[in-house]
């Protein structure tokens, strides 16, 4: 591989590298025929952020044919913390007039070679890569029924009515309006907070097509961080997202480099649960050309089946999503739970009604979280069916002499 | 009266002072030359700052004795900025006898209330100090570059890097440094022929590995400086002479490191 970003292009890219090392600790380099991929991951695996640098972005970008693997690709890993000092400072394109990054396939360093603009200084780092392990983010950032776009000078304005300390923020989405808060109604106040409330109508944005209202509450902190990039380069920021509790994407594009940033959300209408138990978003990391190991051991490896061990034990109370990555339908895996378990529960109800709070407390514990109160009042309709229904039958009885005296 | 002088404007002085703070106590040495401050670490790195006695606006030493005492770096400093980034003060610093302390009398006479701080610091005696010429021990080869791009270059190389090597030679790629540690490694070489470059002598090649921490001490201090001249030796002993100009006023900073492998 060999690739040469120029120098003008190089704020771009010492920018994404920042934004990126905001949210993780390790850098996925992922290159193919047509980009180059710099992914990243925090470590509670609730956001992740993935920059494709197109072939356009670069002056020369030559990737060996030999060096990919089958699906296309060649990978690295590179630790943040060694790789950030190189793009620090300002005006870097004024100092440089190109990086060339070289890699090859089983090497053990990344090299960039960075050319300055005084003199024929080129300075060279050999940085020593990590295991050679891959990223893959098990969802695509535009498939969200809903979208949203904005200037990044209006999410900067919104944001600037938030406290710095505020940790967490919530639009509740509506056909035509956006309510943006800093806390849930009904949630505890706490002492020494402001609570804020910015009521924005759906004709401020440059974008606004909801299909699905909903509430969707997620991290500050990446928000910001992409709101930051965008906005040093003037560009769009799209958000999509089909719900609270589902991932939501920010899009920023421009026609030679893409930033996503995927960020596990949740929804405090939808349930009882603590607004923090968001799912995190569905990778898996994957080892890569294990070239030590004889091709004999890697057939058993790959006929070892490692998800058995995880789902046979549910010791994770909440339901939370460990590295999924061939389905997204999977990612949601504790609503599938309860559909599966409600039909269950009313064919054992209508048999035996001695048994129902025993069944409760058992259905409780195998979900591992308590349901949700709108699930409750139903089961309750259920048990109790007689209550509801009408007191007097005219059909086996002649006439009403007096109205209904119950009311729901 | 063995040591008195008076400057107005030591900006510059404090900046240096402070950026070269790594470790308390300093050598005082006013010469007939110059004030000369030493700073030395485990005998393995030593930074003198020179201020040549044109600076001062007065200058006195008592050429019978040869003053030297130990003063708290970081006092000294603190001192000195008193008056914060605010007005133009003008200093005083006074040395009566061996023993007394060191008397700073600091006059801001820019702001109308005319404040006058009066400080002593005490000093610390010298019993065994051995003066020993090092400059002789690395002659051998001298480079003498812009600050500015030496900078640049130092602290954009590997952060992380416990080593590095100052390698000059006589013949392509000249002057090398290389940055080793468990990152990785990197490395840029400048050409004698570098616009950046205003002198060049080297007759056989030297190279020798220093550790990295040691070299950011003096990275902070090289940051004002305009230029800069690395000399080494056959002994592997790195020498670094700063040179800096405010406003048509020099001032020195020499910094000598051993070399890490003999």
């Amino acid at each position: 591989m060999n690739c040469i970003i120029p120098g003008q292009n190089l704020k771009v890219f010492a920018k994404a590298l920042y934004t990126l090392g905001k949210i993780g600790d390790n850098l996925f380099v992922e290159v193919s025929k047509k980009q180059l991929k710099l992914i990243t991951m925090n470590s509670r695996k609730t956001v992740c952020s993935q920059c494709n640098l197109l072939d356009t972005f670069f002056s020369n970008y030559e990737i060996n044919e030999n060096d990919l693997d089958s699906t296309g690709t060649m990978s690295c890993k590179i630790q943040m913390k060694f790789l950030l000092p190189l793009f620090k400072g300002t005006h870097l394109e004024k100092k440089f007039d190109y990086v060339k990054i070289e890699f090859t396939k089983h090497s053990d360093y990344i090299v960039f070679r960075m050319k300055y603009k005084c003199d024929e200084i080129l300075m060279t780092h050999n940085l020593r890569l990590m295991d050679t392990e891959t990223l893959t983010i098990g969802i695509s950032p535009d498939t969200g029924c809903n979208t949203i776009g904005t200037t990044s000078a209006f999410c900067n304005q919104l944001l600037g009515m938030f406290s710095n300390l505020d940790n967490e923020i919530l639009f509740e989405i509506s056909t035509n309006k956006a309510v943006v808060r800093n806390y849930f109604v009904g949630e505890p106040v706490k002492s020494k907070t402001v609570r804020s409330q910015v009521n924005l109508s759906g004709t401020e944005f440059t974008m606004y097509s909801i299909n699905e209202e909903t509430v969707i509450n997620f991290s500050l902190k990446p928000f910001r961080t992409a709101v930051n990039f965008a906005e040093s380069f003037t560009l769009n920021l799209t958000l999509n997202f089909e719900r609270g509790d589902k991932p939501l994407s920010i899009i920023i594009k421009n026609p030679t480099f893409e930033l996503y940033f995927f960020i596990a959300t949740s929804n405090p209408q939808s349930d009882n649960q603590k607004a923090n138990s968001t799912n995190s978003i569905p990778t898996k990391v994957t080892q890569t050309n294990n070239t030590d190991i004889s091709e004999e051991d890697r057939q058993v490896l790959l006929n070892e089946n490692w998800e058995e061990g995880f789902n046979s034990e549910s010791f994770d109370r909440i339901p939370h999503k460990i590295t999924n990555s061939n389905s997204t339908s999977k990612n949601n895996q504790f609503v599938d739970i309860v559909e599966e378990a409600l039909p269950r529960k009313r064919s054992l109800l209508d048999d035996e009604n001695a048994n129902v709070m025993e069944q409760d407390g058992e259905s409780e514990e195998f979900n591992g979280f308590s349901l949700s109160q709108n699930s409750k009042t139903k089961r309750v309709k259920l048990v109790l069916g007689r209550c509801f229904e009408d007191s007097f039958s005219s059909q086996t009885l002649g006439n009403v002499l007096a109205p209904n005296s119950d009311s729901e | 009266m063995l040591f008195s002088a008076e400057i107005t404007d030591f900006k510059i002085i404090y900046n240096v002072l402070k950026a070269i703070a790594f470790k308390d106590n300093i050598l005082f040495r006013p010469m007939e030359e110059g004030l000369k401050l030493t700073l030395e670490e485990m005998n393995y790195i030593e930074i003198s700052i020179y201020i040549p006695s044109s600076i001062f606006s007065s200058y006195n030493v008592d050429s019978n004795d040869e003053i030297i005492f130990k003063i708290s770096l970081k006092k000294f400093v603190e001192v000195l900025n008193m008056f914060g980034d605010e007005g133009n003060p003008n200093i005083k610093l006074t040395y009566a006898s061996t023993g007394a302390p060191l008397c700073i009398v600091l006059t801001n006479s820019n702001i109308e209330e005319n404040i006058t701080v009066d400080c002593e610091i005490q000093t610390l005696n010298l019993h065994d100090f051995h003066d020993i010429s090092l400059a002789e021990e690395c002659n051998t080869n001298k480079i003498v570059v812009n600050a500015s791009i030496l900078v640049e270059l130092l602290s954009r190389l590997n952060n992380s890097a416990d080593e590095l090597k100052v390698t000059l030679s006589p013949d392509q790629p000249y002057f090398t440094l290389t940055a080793t540690g468990i990152s990785g490694k990197s490395e840029v070489s400048i050409s004698k022929n570098s616009q950046e470059v205003t002198v060049y002598q080297c007759q056989t090649t030297t190279s020798a590995v220093y550790c990295f921490n040691n070299i950011k001490h003096v990275l902070k201090v090289m940051a004002y400086a305009d230029k800069v001249s690395i000399s080494t030796g056959e002994s592997g002993l790195l020498r670094l002479q700063l040179v800096m100009n405010s406003e048509d006023r020099q001032m020195f900073v020499e910094y000598y490191a051993t070399s890490q492998y003999m």
